[in-house]
């Protein structure tokens, strides 16, 4: 067995040109596949990176309608579903893997905000007590919500660091007044979400993914947005997770608990998003192109594969003398056999560690070029070399049988 | 007695008739006997080798090798039977060219299945008995055709065999160099081996103990050389 390794290497190497244009179809189509593989895996982790790795390892609960998500916005509260209280937020913060909870009242587009005679159109969150802590932000100037905002509906507002230079032109927006459904707010603060991860954005569709509402958001507390807009909206609620880990279980955790609690009836339920559900809905627009790719590069394969049936059926007919001999001193058949698959399989293997190195390269230039992520999957190198090596077992098996068949008395005579 | 062959005849079809190549051909070879089959080309003297060399069969007639009738040994066995009890040695040497002399010397005793150690110690004094101690590394494309037929010969005897057989040995060789390999084969007779040649050539085949001439698929008898 190890001298037909070796022979077949020594088969291989007395060969070069021959043996290099023989494993070039499957080079280029083992190369392929690697770069394609490898783009993928970039792309999917960073969209993974991306959606869960902002850092606050938080996952957002909302109110569904069979299955689908419940628009809240200019929404009443529906019937069964009640008002998330301060005492729900205890309860479900006391649910394992939660660090807090919060439940929030939310506008895209907030209607009747103004300063001055400038209308903003950000987002506009009613806040609980947790909100802040929940999301990760930090209050940069001024104060954050106290217990008597809740208590004594003051009107307040904080407002992100982007809404205080986009409304008031750089000012210190602190102690300004602003109107919201005709009402005047006080700004007390400036907050900033504190972001671990940015996301990376390579084009538009990423960028109207992951940038959001550039905007800006302004908080109130949610006791005041029942005066402001004069009626109960049903609450969204956030969940921040102790780690990344504890993200799903968590989410899902507060969701139930949720659905126990604030609502009767069959119709409504709390839903935690699902981030890989997300994730998977992402790469499966990229995935479908992708596929076509695969078995463009598959079909490269076979290709490879028949070139090196052929060039083995070549090398066949060339040592037929040689196999001759062989038979003659005593080869059983079945060493013969073996001596040509080895052959053809260290062949085919060799094309298959080029393939791999040739296409972690393209995928690395690609990314240099184009700027797609690159993420090289050791299983799938792996898997590449052991399917390339398979190829050339399959292929070399037509010469390989023809070999070991070989009439000894003919193929002595063999010119 | 190392083999016995009783009415062997062998059969081929040659479009719709059949040409008969050997008809009832019946030969005996004992331990150390030194045997000459000669013939002119097409008088069946190959085919006759072929199947004495088990790379053939016969049509008809029965063939015993040591104790085995060979037509009842399954493939692998007779490949096991050329490999332990049959030493070739070709006309045009039939050695590998990518292999040295010593490689190719062992090769026989790698598809035995023994030991690489052994197998180097084994080719080593086979190569040393025809006299090539020398040229163990040398590859063939190295070596003049009369070195190349000593390797072959050195092949054929590395495993011990019970039977030497030539087809034609000296064929591809100049006269100093045929009578080189002849007198290894004196030589290998002397120290016990048993030796079947095949040989167009009346000065080859008297260096045999006995001649057996054969003609159209016939053997026509032994002379008994001194």
């Amino acid at each position: 067995m190890f001298e037909n390794i070796g022979l077949a290497f020594q088969g291989v190497f007395s060969h070069k040109l021959r043996s290099f244009l023989t494993m070039l179809g499957i080079i280029i189509g083992i190369a392929a596949i690697i770069t394609i593989v490898s783009t993928i895996k970039g792309t999917n982790e960073q969209i993974k990176k991306n959606l869960i790795g902002s850092g606050t390892n938080t996952v957002d609960v909302s109110l569904n309608r069979d299955d689908n998500e419940y628009d809240l916005q200019w929404s009443p509260l529906p019937e069964g579903v009640r008002v998330i209280t301060e005492e729900d937020i205890q309860e479900l913060q006391k649910l394992p893997g939660v660090l807090d909870v919060s439940a929030y009242r939310y506008r895209g587009y907030a209607d009747g905000v103004y300063y001055l005679n400038t209308a903003y159109s950000g987002e506009l969150y009613g806040v609980d007590r947790h909100y802040f802590h929940t999301n990760n932000y930090r209050v940069n100037s001024g104060r954050g919500f106290i217990e008597e905002d809740f208590t004594e509906f003051h009107k307040v507002m904080i407002v992100e660091s982007t809404v205080a230079s986009s409304l008031f032109n750089g000012e210190d927006p602190v102690g300004k007044t602003v109107e919201l459904m005709g009402e005047p707010y006080t700004i007390i603060g400036v907050a900033a979400q504190t972001i671990v991860n940015e996301p990376v954005i390579n084009n538009l569709q990423d960028y109207y993914m992951y940038a959001g509402n550039s905007g800006g958001a302004i908080f109130i507390p949610d006791v005041c947005w029942d005066i402001s807009y004069r009626y109960d909206e049903p609450q969204k609620v956030l969940v921040r997770a102790e780690s990344t880990d504890e993200m799903a279980t968590a989410g899902k955790a507060v969701a139930d608990a949720l659905t126990e609690r604030v609502i009767s009836g069959n119709t409504y339920t709390y839903k935690a998003s699902d981030l890989l559900e997300q994730a998977s809905n992402l790469q499966s627009l990229s995935q479908s192109t992708n596929n076509q790719l695969i078995w463009i590069a598959g079909i490269s394969l076979l290709v490879g594969g028949i070139g090196v049936m052929n060039i083995m059926l070549v090398s066949v007919t060339e040592r037929t003398r040689e196999i001759g001999l062989k038979i003659a001193i005593g080869a059983r058949g079945r060493r013969i056999l073996w001596q040509f698959l080895t052959e053809a399989a260290v062949l085919t293997l060799m094309g298959g560690i080029l393939g791999v190195g040739a296409g972690i390269g393209l995928a690395y230039m690609l990314s240099n070029v184009l700027g797609t992520p690159v993420a090289i999957s050791i299983p799938a190198c792996v898997i590449a070399v052991a399917f390339s090596t398979l190829i050339g077992i399959i292929f070399g098996l037509v010469p390989a049988v023809k070999a070991s068949r070989l009439n000894p008395i003919e193929a002595l005579r063999h010119e | 007695m190392i083999l016995s062959m009783t009415d062997i005849c062998k059969d081929y079809p040659m479009g719709k008739s059949v040409t008969n190549v050997l008809k009832n051909v019946n030969l005996s070879v004992s331990e150390g006997d030194y045997i000459a089959i000669m013939g002119p080309s097409g008088s069946g003297k190959t085919t006759l080798m072929n199947i004495i060399g088990c790379l053939d069969v016969p049509t008809s007639g029965t063939y015993v090798f040591g104790e085995k009738d060979v037509k009842k040994l399954r493939k692998k066995q007779l490949a096991d039977l050329r490999n332990k009890k049959i030493g070739f040695v070709f006309q045009s040497f039939n050695l590998l060219p990518k292999l040295s002399a010593l490689d190719n010397v062992a090769l026989p005793l790698l598809y035995g299945g023994v030991r690489r150690s052994e197998r180097r110690k084994r080719a080593k004094e086979a190569l040393e008995r025809v006299g090539l101690s020398d040229r163990l590394h040398y590859r063939p494309d190295q070596l003049s055709g009369g070195q190349c037929q000593r390797v072959a010969i050195a092949r054929a005897i590395v495993g011990n065999p019970a039977l030497i057989l030539a087809d034609e040995p000296t064929g591809a060789l100049d006269s100093q160099s045929g009578a080189q390999v002849m007198d290894i084969f004196h030589t290998l007779h002397e120290q016990g081996a048993t030796i079947l040649m095949i040989t167009h050539d009346q000065n080859v085949a008297e260096n045999a103990e006995t001649i057996i001439r054969i003609r159209d698929g016939v053997l026509t008898g032994g002379d008994q050389n001194a």
